[in-house]
């Protein structure tokens, strides 16, 4: 009996611990998705962006063969 | 002459500073030489004359349109594998009498965007594409020009992945059954045959191989002459390997490959169309990066960067080798340390080498991967949602980004949450 309630107790420690493991207990392990915020950019990157668009702004495409 | 060289202690793309383009750019970008470009086509195009030819790119190298209008200004045409492919080169000014259409799926839109657009040459690949041409080309009025792609079942290429010729390679019209394909293609009222091509693999690092194929092909068009086609255009593809810095054996001088072409195709009475790409293109880019962090591990070192596999996939995918170096030259004496250069990326194949010895680097400094220029932004991808890298190209002591860098919502603007989840 006293080997039952044992094995029980342990059974029931083991289920918490993967209930936890799994964010089961209603905390999410991720961070929130980025759907919605539309503000949101690389700012460190965009510098050379700026170089393109400032080097493309006045140029005709070749495309003299369509 | 290298155009990616240490000047004052900096590496230099020609005559602007890689720092500069780094702190302007952002890493990782790839950065691309003009002088690299326009030297290796010349060689090429030097090898080659007095020889019957064109030398149609081959744009999956490098396909930025940047890098087209570049070599459009210096003859070049175009070798295509897709209808994407196609426009890069009209947009960036190859003629269309200059573009080969290759590549073993053609669709039937891609097919009508080719005959719209008057090209040189269909590379045909199957008996079923040669009857889906016949019947756009019988929709559209046209009369469409067309070789086929013959399997030579000849063992070559660097890597398995790369070898073409072989008869278990998807490529190609078996070669015992070349002649019969012929003889279908007559029987098509809006096929016009005009050649044969042939293609046996990639960074092929001897001449027997290209030998062996032109010779076997060479045999084959004296048969097809006799049996009343009329071949004028002998397509011999690409393939001629390169240095990439950890080569046993030297991969073939261009002049010894045209010397070679020239001798065994001399009395075919026929256009050679050759299809450069990495030769071209390979060693005229390097791949730009920054070291994130340096994690000492329990028996070796990583240099984790910020560029991965999705903006270079060639170790990853080919074992292939790149030569690594920093931006600011290290003194002779600096301690030399053993690394494992890593991308950030969640696979462990996002490796572009192991064990490599190089001078102590840190945290925080600049890098370059050399041999770049081909198959390197072309494989690109955005996996782990990476957006893709710029592109630079130098013209002495100027440059340009030639291709922008994504934002991420640029990214996320092509997705879509389906309404029954809004």
């Amino acid at each position: 009996m006293k080997n039952y309630r044992k094995s029980n107790f342990f059974l029931i420690l083991n289920t918490l611990i993967l209930l936890s493991a799994c964010g089961i207990r209603g905390e999410l392990k991720t961070p929130p998705p980025l759907w919605n915020n539309t503000s949101f950019e690389l700012e460190h990157l965009t510098s050379g962006n700026e170089i393109f668009q400032a080097t493309v702004k006045n140029k005709i495409i070749i495309q003299k063969n369509i | 002459m290298r155009h990616f060289e240490f000047k004052n202690g900096e590496m230099h793309a020609e005559n602007v500073p890689l720092a500069k383009i780094a702190a302007e750019v952002g890493t990782p970008c790839y950065v691309y030489s003009t002088a690299t470009f326009e030297r290796h086509f010349n060689v090429f195009k030097n090898s080659v004359s007095g020889i019957n030819s064109l030398i149609a790119y081959s744009v999956k190298a490098n396909s930025n349109i940047g890098i087209l209008a570049t070599l459009s200004k210096l003859g070049a045409g175009a070798d295509v594998v897709s209808g994407g492919e196609l426009q890069r080169a009209l947009t960036a000014g190859i003629p269309a009498n200059k573009i080969v259409f290759s590549g073993v799926g053609k669709t039937k839109h891609e097919i009508e965007a080719a005959a719209n657009a008057k090209i040189k040459i269909f590379n045909v690949e199957s008996i079923p594409e040669l009857y889906a041409i016949n019947e756009v080309a019988a929709r559209m009025n046209y009369l469409a020009p067309i070789a086929f792609r013959v399997n030579p079942d000849v063992t070559a290429g660097g890597h398995k992945k790369i070898s073409t010729g072989k008869k278990e390679d998807k490529f190609g019209i078996a070669w015992n059954k070349a002649e019969h394909a012929y003889a279908i293609a007559k029987s098509c009222s809006n096929i016009e045959i005009v050649g044969i091509d042939v293609h046996i693999g990639s960074q092929i690092d001897h001449l027997e191989p290209f030998e062996k194929a032109i010779s076997k092909v060479g045999n084959l068009i004296k048969k097809l002459h006799a049996n009343g086609h009329n071949i004028r255009c002998f397509d011999i593809g690409g393939g001629l390997g390169i240095p990439y810095g950890n080569e046993t054996i030297a991969p073939p001088d261009p002049s010894n490959y045209g010397a070679m072409v020239k001798q065994l195709t001399k009395k075919m009475n026929v256009e050679i169309i050759f299809e450069p790409g990495r030769m071209i293109s390979g060693n005229a880019g390097i791949l730009l990066s920054k070291v994130l962090y340096v994690k000492k591990g329990e028996d070796r070192n990583f240099l984790i960067i910020d560029a991965a596999m999705n903006d270079l996939l060639r170790p990853a995918l080919y074992d292939a080798f790149h030569e690594i170096e920093p931006v600011r030259k290290k003194p002779e004496k600096e301690q030399v340390e053993k690394y494992d250069v890593v991308g950030p990326i969640c696979e462990s194949s996002d490796t572009f080498t192991k064990s490599r010895k190089l001078s102590k680097i840190n945290q925080g400094e600049l890098i370059v991967m050399h041999t770049a220029g081909a198959y390197g932004a072309s494989q690109s991808s955005q996996y782990n949602t990476r957006p893709l890298i710029p592109e630079v190209l130098v013209k002495d002591n100027k440059y340009e980004v030639i291709r922008k860098r994504p934002t991420i919502n640029d990214i996320l603007k092509s997705e879509n949450i389906p309404n029954w989840l809004i």
